[in-house]
């Protein structure tokens, strides 16, 4: 078996022995992380494709408690030896890892904001800013601090974002999301035309969703919507559809024209005659469009949800007049389009605005529509 | 020609130095094992590359660990992705395996995503499942592996891991690769014009920073390469691997899956 001046034991195979990590001395264990950090200890068997950082974070979650402490010791003895300008053996690749390494081990720790001052200080010097490097250290550092979540204040993250321009889009608004969502929406909306910080929304969108929930990104989608190119728009609904965001709450803000991709991939058809129409129908029928299908499967009722929403929100103010000529078009529409989430949807509305239960309509559409 | 083949035809002081730092290495592992039974056999080193390595063996401090790290920078000096072009069946569809959280990880070294949880989140939520056709368009551009890229591929043409598929411990043990915790991604894919699948060579293997037992050197003559399962049995049966440079998932020809 390998023993190399104190670096931990393999198994016959070559596979790390976790008790002999956890029996190292402080000063062997650190010295040992630089070592794999540096690509300097390859007696380890694993996976050919994974990073020294990756193998050290695996390696941590696998050590006793107290060990992981000495571990984090000993990392940040590295950080802050790199941050410092003392050693000046920490470069490019190297330092690289170490950063991954920090964010790896210190984000779920009770210790998460110990690395806090020396990553900022890392943040401030200008020597590590080189975007057009192979090896952007400054934006490392800045990536560790969001996986650690830290939560700096809001000029900080667009201070960076000014920095860095693009390249940094995802950094400031990762960065602005940990603290205030509403604010990261806001910073959205003043470059809403920039592709990156678009593209930086929708890769970080379903995370919002599951740390912010579904209704109260929706909000911010609804005010972010009109703001955002057609290509854009499209794409958003097309993530939107797989978050399960309710669509029509998001889109009611957008423009006509800007529907008729989402129309055309909604596929619903209306078979309303125009000479039937009035304008709360008119409404729905240019927010929905014409479509075909077989039958109404659950995203169809979604989206008449989605009307009925509209509709109860007063968006259809109807009077008799207009209640009646909906009523004829649900016959209408018995006769020739049984689509039963339509009827669902519109008798639900038609029903409520008359006083009536629309739970008995709706049973009894049912059964006969079977 | 082998490494063993050129030290036959150096002095004997200097062969015999050299050998004894390969035999040093023998008894820390079955992967220093395995590592120097590939460096003897694999028959596709030119003459100058052994000569290169030797002279490094021979100029530079013992120790094993120095010895290990010759080797590495050896294999990754403009060595990786050098083996015979592998003549794969027409079209063939070519398969890898890669832990969720392993993948997740990448996205996140190579810029995709700001932190794991991100890049879990957008993979579960957005990419699992989506036909390729219907990927975003961010995502097409997704580099889905790093430095070099180790697949699989039918013989016969087929699917990469067969059609009733098997379970996951089935693959990783076929492919030579450690069980770990899963889940695990499926990656099928067709490699893009230009770019050829090759016989993987002793420095594909030995490039990275650390090192598997689950490799061997292929015959001369191969079309292409084989893994080295981690258990031999009946059913346990080496399959055809080649290596590529890092493709983009555009080239995706199936949903990414959990297997």
């Amino acid at each position: 078996m390998r023993d190399k001046r104190g670096y931990p034991l393999v198994d016959e195979q070559g596979f790390l022995k976790i008790e002999s990590v956890n029996s190292l001395s402080f000063a062997q264990l650190s010295n040992w992380i630089k070592m794999v950090l540096f690509r300097k200890d390859l007696g380890t068997g694993g996976d050919r494709t994974i990073s020294p950082y990756v193998f050290l974070k695996r390696v941590y979650h696998q050590l006793d408690p107290y060990v992981r402490e000495a571990f984090h010791d000993a990392v940040l003895q590295h950080l802050a030896d790199f941050a410092s300008k003392k050693k000046a053996e920490w470069q490019a690749e190297v330092a690289d890892q170490l950063l991954l390494l920090v964010g790896a081990v210190f984000r779920d720790s009770p210790r998460s904001n110990a690395p806090i001052d020396f990553l900022i200080s890392i943040t401030e010097q200008e020597r590590f800013f080189q975007i057009e490097a192979q090896k952007n250290l400054h934006k490392r550092a800045l990536q560790s601090l969001i996986s650690i979540k830290y939560k700096a204040n809001t000029e900080f993250w667009i201070t960076q974002f000014k920095k860095g321009g693009d390249e940094y889009a995802s950094i400031a608004l990762s960065g602005l999301s940990l603290n205030s969502i509403s604010i990261t929406f806001e910073w959205i909306i003043d470059n809403a035309s920039n592709n990156a910080v678009v593209n930086a929304l929708f890769r970080r969108l379903p995370l919002l969703v599951k740390e912010y929930d579904c209704e109260n990104i929706s909000s911010h989608l609804r005010k972010l919507g009109p703001f955002l190119s057609d290509n854009h728009q499209n794409a958003l609904y097309k993530n939107a559809l797989r978050l399960g965001i309710n669509l029509l709450s998001v889109f009611e803000n957008f423009s006509i024209p800007e529907m008729n991709g989402l129309i055309q991939e909604l596929q619903i058809e209306m078979s309303i005659p125009q000479k039937s129409m009035g304008d709360g129908v008119r409404i729905l029928e240019q927010k929905l469009g014409k479509y075909s299908r077989p039958g109404i499967q659950s995203p169809d009722l979604k989206v008449i949800d989605g009307i009925v929403n509209i509709v109860g929100k007063n968006r259809l103010s109807l009077s008799p007049h207009y209640r009646n000529k909906l009523m004829e078009n649900i016959e209408y529409l018995e006769r020739h389009s049984p689509h039963i989430g339509y009827l669902l949807g519109m008798g639900k509305c038609i029903l409520e605005q008359s006083g009536k239960d629309p739970k008995i309509f709706l049973e009894k559409k049912m059964v006969e529509l079977r | 020609m082998t490494f063993w083949e050129y030290l036959q035809k150096i002095n004997a002081p200097e062969r015999k130095i050299i050998e004894k730092r390969l035999t040093d290495l023998i008894p820390e592992s079955s992967i220093m094992r395995q590592m120097v039974n590939n460096l003897y056999s694999e028959i596709r080193f030119k003459e100058f590359d052994c000569k290169e390595l030797a002279e490094n063996l021979l100029n530079s401090p013992s120790g094993n660990e120095k010895t290990e790290l010759i080797i590495r920078d050896f294999c990754r000096a403009n060595r990786c992705l050098k083996g015979d072009e592998a003549m794969l069946p027409s079209d063939s569809i070519l398969g890898r395996i890669v832990s969720f959280e392993r993948f997740c990880e990448l996205m996140v070294e190579s810029w995709d995503h700001l932190d794991i949880d991100e890049a879990k989140e957008y993979l579960r939520r957005i990419i699992m499942n989506l036909p390729p056709d219907q990927l975003p368009d961010e995502w097409k551009n997704t580099e889905i592996g790093k430095h070099i890229m180790w697949s699989t591929f039918d013989e016969n043409g087929g699917l990469p891991f067969g059609n009733p598929r098997p379970d996951v411990a089935f693959i990783l043990c076929s492919l030579g690769l450690a069980i770990e915790r899963g889940p695990f991604i499926l990656f099928e894919y067709k490699l893009p014009i230009g770019i050829k699948p090759h016989v993987p060579t002793f420095c594909d293997a030995y490039a990275g920073d650390f090192w598997t037992a689950f490799f061997r050197t292929s015959p001369p003559g191969s079309s292409w390469g084989y893994t080295m399962p981690t258990e031999i049995d009946e059913e346990q049966k080496p399959l055809p691997e080649v290596v590529h440079v890092v493709i983009k998932a555009e080239n995706l020809v199936d949903s990414l899956r959990f297997a």
